[in-house]
């Protein structure tokens, strides 16, 4: 199916520039040119669109879960899916790397194309995809393995290392995900002696290794302590700078903290999507701002 | 109006029930104690390293019991290699790799069924299918169409007739059910969210099944393997029907020989008239008991040490 | 942000305008104060400021605190901040009138209370002002704001005005100086009464849209 590039009426904003003098605060170590004047103007920065979705729509069965959803994913930024439950932001994540292929009764129809590659197509090669694309899932799963093994099984799906290349494969991966240093004495006891923050920091350097472009996360610190979710989000924090990041979250101020660009969505359609900060500053459309404020879902 | 149930009356209620789950399970208990005990005391004095050793005789006191021990060894062996592979196979195919449909829903029907048919049915097939092959080489055990020497391990005589090998074929039949709905119960004990991860990191479902689903659920299909094996083991019907209960004196020396198995022996002692006879019987029992016990013993330590957690 | 917390930030909004009609009550006593030199209304004028301070004051607690409590987001966060800047600014527009009530006591205690037609009609043009941005508050009209901010030219014309009288006067009778620089000073007050205006109809801008329009932006 072609690819629809329909002129964007920008459902997405370019991240408009705060001058870090003034505002203080990071802005994820992107180097964007500064541009003085007014704030809140667009950036004059060049930002690619990671994944394009015009019209699409999926069903499980007879039952239509997501409908004609348009969406621009920018590259190398933080992209949270918010909405109450069962609007539909889990099942939309879980087509961009295909895995509602493992459910029989799924279809799609319409755009969903990342970097100009259409993802529907029924000669896309599914796991070369789950490579470039990673995901973290809700509850933490990692395998009844050693640590060591945990990070070292993706890789070892794709390529053969030598055993010198795997090591520092694994360990590299387990420093992006702010966990080498509690684990490099232990690296062949078994995961599941980790607790439940330190094994989904476990499952990010597990997606890591595989060196993907684009990490999408299921609602990863829903079952987690305040302490572990703070890590994880810091861990986002520095993430972004290399890597695609798309976040699903019930948690709203967890969205606001760490997203560049929000996309809320509602009963299967994407009702408003737009920078964090406008979103949360001054939403353009009221059930959006009904949701962000707590007075429904 | 609703009225008050009394405490007291409930509490009665409570206590009566538990006496009767008590005196079921003391029926049942004592039952089993009076049956061990008897068999115990009658063939106790019989075992001795002479009795285990020993060959076959007609008089009941020289009699030896490991023509019929080696016996099951070779048949069980045969019925393992041949339905562990072929059991977990199939098991796998059905629960990783089959798209569910309508064939696929048909066959599990029948592996459930099968596994509660009389191992007898079995015996009489496996005497159809391996023993006397459909009568396809012809009914004259003489006439049979060999390959190979006698002498060597293997030497082949088509059709099988009575041998370890078509007794182990048969005993295979009884079997395989039971390894397939084992290690598909394994399988779908492993939770989704493992093969999940898997396949989030790009793997194929072949990848996946071996480096994740397969070793996870060793412990489990280890474990059902063992009780299936000793299931096996104590098998009669099926293997009397085929011919084994044939006064063999030797053990097996190739796939071809004829085989005396240990049920079958204490089926065929037990039987006869005199006292002796009974007494060894009994003490045969004990080695059957004990090798059973072993197995069991086996597969409940496997379970406990290696089925850590999977979450 | 909780339902009880909800319900504290529309009573945050209704005292806020409470607050705002009584510094409207005082502006237009100083319109009287001024055209009639009614020094005992003017010695009203500067004790009730206490009472206005104190509304303030609890004003801007109750946003800190539904601020520190609740999480607000979006129309929330707008009004609560909009509550504590207006508030403030409010305040400030009553210590205006106190300020300009002890001048024309002064005045008209020191015998020397003149004034011209201009300050009358500044002063008026200032009440009309803030009636104006209470309505536009009230209402989230955002045309209105940007008029108003319009209306601060007027006065700032007027205010030129009254300056020129000032010279006039101070040529005319070089001892009645003194008396015409407190006059000034009443003007300067009443200028900034109406930018302290302007500013909150800056802040109704803010609240409705969220969009800062300081310094002349549209």
């Amino acid at each position: 199916m072609s690819t629809v590039q329909t002129s964007n009426d920008m459902s997405i904003e370019p991240k408009p520039i705060i001058p870090t003098a003034a505002a203080g605060h990071a802005t994820h170590g992107h180097h964007v040119t500064q541009q003085v004047g007014q704030p809140g103007a667009p950036a004059a920065v060049s930002t690619e669109t990671a994944i394009t979705v015009r019209g699409f729509s999926s069903w499980y069965g007879s039952f239509q879960a997501l409908k004609s959803l348009d969406l621009d994913i920018p590259t190398r930024q933080v992209t949270a899916f918010i909405g109450p439950s069962g609007c539909g932001k889990s099942t939309f994540l879980r087509w961009i790397n295909r895995m509602n292929d493992t459910i029989p009764s799924a279809r799609a129809e319409g755009t969903l194309d990342l970097h100009g590659e259409d993802l529907l197509s029924r000669s896309l090669d599914v796991v070369d995809l789950r490579r470039r694309v990673g995901m973290v899932f809700q509850k933490p799963n990692p395998f009844p393995k050693s640590i060591y093994d945990n990070v070292a099984f993706g890789p070892r799906l794709h390529k053969h290392y030598t055993r010198a290349e795997l090591d520092q494969l694994v360990e590299q991966s387990l420093r992006s995900a702010s966990i080498w240093n509690e684990v490099k004495d232990r690296l062949h006891a078994s995961a599941l002696g980790l607790s439940g923050g330190q094994q989904q920091r476990l499952c990010i350097a597990r997606a890591i290794a595989v060196g993907p472009e684009m990490l999408l996360m299921d609602e990863p610190c829903s079952a987690l302590d305040p302490k572990s979710t703070l890590a994880i989000e810091e861990l986002i924090e520095t993430l972004a700078d290399r890597y695609t990041i798309v976040i699903v979250t019930h948690n709203m101020q967890q969205a606001a903290r760490v997203s560049d660009q929000t996309a809320f969505f509602f009963e299967g359609r994407l009702i408003e999507a737009g920078t964090t900060e406008s979103i949360w500053n001054k939403p353009k459309n009221k059930q959006t701002e009904d949701y962000i404020t707590g007075r429904f879902g | 109006m609703a009225t008050v149930r009394s405490t007291a009356s409930r509490v009665l209620a409570n206590r009566a029930f538990l006496l009767a789950c008590l005196l079921a399970t003391s029926i049942a208990m004592a039952v089993l104690a009076v049956l061990l005990v008897s068999i115990i005391w009658q063939g106790w004095d019989g075992l001795s390293w002479k009795f285990i050793s020993g060959l076959a005789s007609r008089k009941a006191k020289d009699a030896g019991i490991m023509v019929p021990l080696l016996g099951s060894i070779w048949v069980c062996a045969i019925c393992a290699l041949i339905a562990l592979p072929l059991g977990v196979g199939t098991a796998i195919y059905l629960e990783e790799f089959a798209k569910r449909s309508r064939f696929t829903r048909i066959v599990q029907t029948n592996i459930l069924n099968l596994a509660g048919v009389p191992s007898i049915v079995y015996g009489i097939l496996g005497l159809t299918a391996f023993a006397r092959m459909f009568g396809a080489f012809g009914t004259n055990m003489d006439d049979a169409t060999t390959f190979g020497n006698e002498e060597s391990l293997f030497f082949l005589r088509f059709p099988f007739g009575s041998s370890v090998i078509a007794g182990g074929l048969t005993l295979m039949l009884v079997v395989l059910p039971v390894v397939i709905i084992a290690t598909q119960e394994s399988l779908r004990a492993i939770p989704r969210g493992l093969r999940d991860g898997s396949y989030a990191l790009g793997a194929t479902r072949w990848q996946t099944v071996w480096g994740i689903t397969l070793p996870a659920a060793i412990p489990g299909i280890m474990t059902g393997a063992i009780l299936a094996m000793s299931r096996a083991i104590g098998e009669s019907a099926p293997l009397l029907v085929l011919g084994g209960a044939l006064l063999v004196y030797n053990a097996p020396e190739n796939l071809m020989s004829d085989f005396a198995v240990l049920p079958l022996q204490i089926y065929n002692w037990a039987g006869r008239p005199q006292e002796e006879f009974h007494r060894i019987a009994a003490s045969a029992i004990i080695i059957q008991l004990g090798v059973l016990l072993l197995f069991n013993g086996v597969a409940v330590f496997i379970r406990q040490k290696l089925q850590k957690p999977l979450q | 942000m909780p339902v009880h917390l909800q319900s504290r930030i529309i009573d945050l909004r209704r005292n806020l305008l409470a607050l705002g009609a009584l510094v409207e009550q005082r502006v237009a006593n100083v319109i009287d104060v001024i055209r009639d030199a009614d020094v005992d209304l003017a010695r009203k004028v500067r004790s009730g400021d206490a009472e206005i301070d104190q509304m303030q004051l609890d004003l801007e607690n109750e946003c800190m605190r539904l601020l520190a409590l609740g999480s607000p987001v979006a129309s929330d966060l707008r009004m609560i901040l909009t509550a504590m800047r207006v508030s403030n600014e409010l305040e400030r527009i009553a210590d205006m009138c106190k300020g300009i009530s002890k001048r024309v006591i002064r005045l008209v205690e020191g015998g020397n209370y003149r004034y011209p037609a201009a300050l009358v009609q500044m002063a008026e043009g200032a009440l009309a002002m803030l009636r104006d941005v209470l309505v536009a508050f009230s209402n989230e009209d955002i045309k209105l704001c940007l008029e108003i901010r319009k209306a601060d030219t007027y006065v700032d014309n007027l205010n030129r005005e009254v300056v020129a009288w000032s010279r006039e006067w101070i040529e005319q009778d070089v001892e009645k100086s003194g008396a015409a620089i407190e006059l000034l000073a009443i003007a300067q007050r009443i200028e900034r009464l109406a930018d302290i205006v302007t500013a909150i109809a800056e802040d109704t801008v803010f609240l409705v849209e969220g969009r800062l329009v300081r310094h002349g932006a549209e």
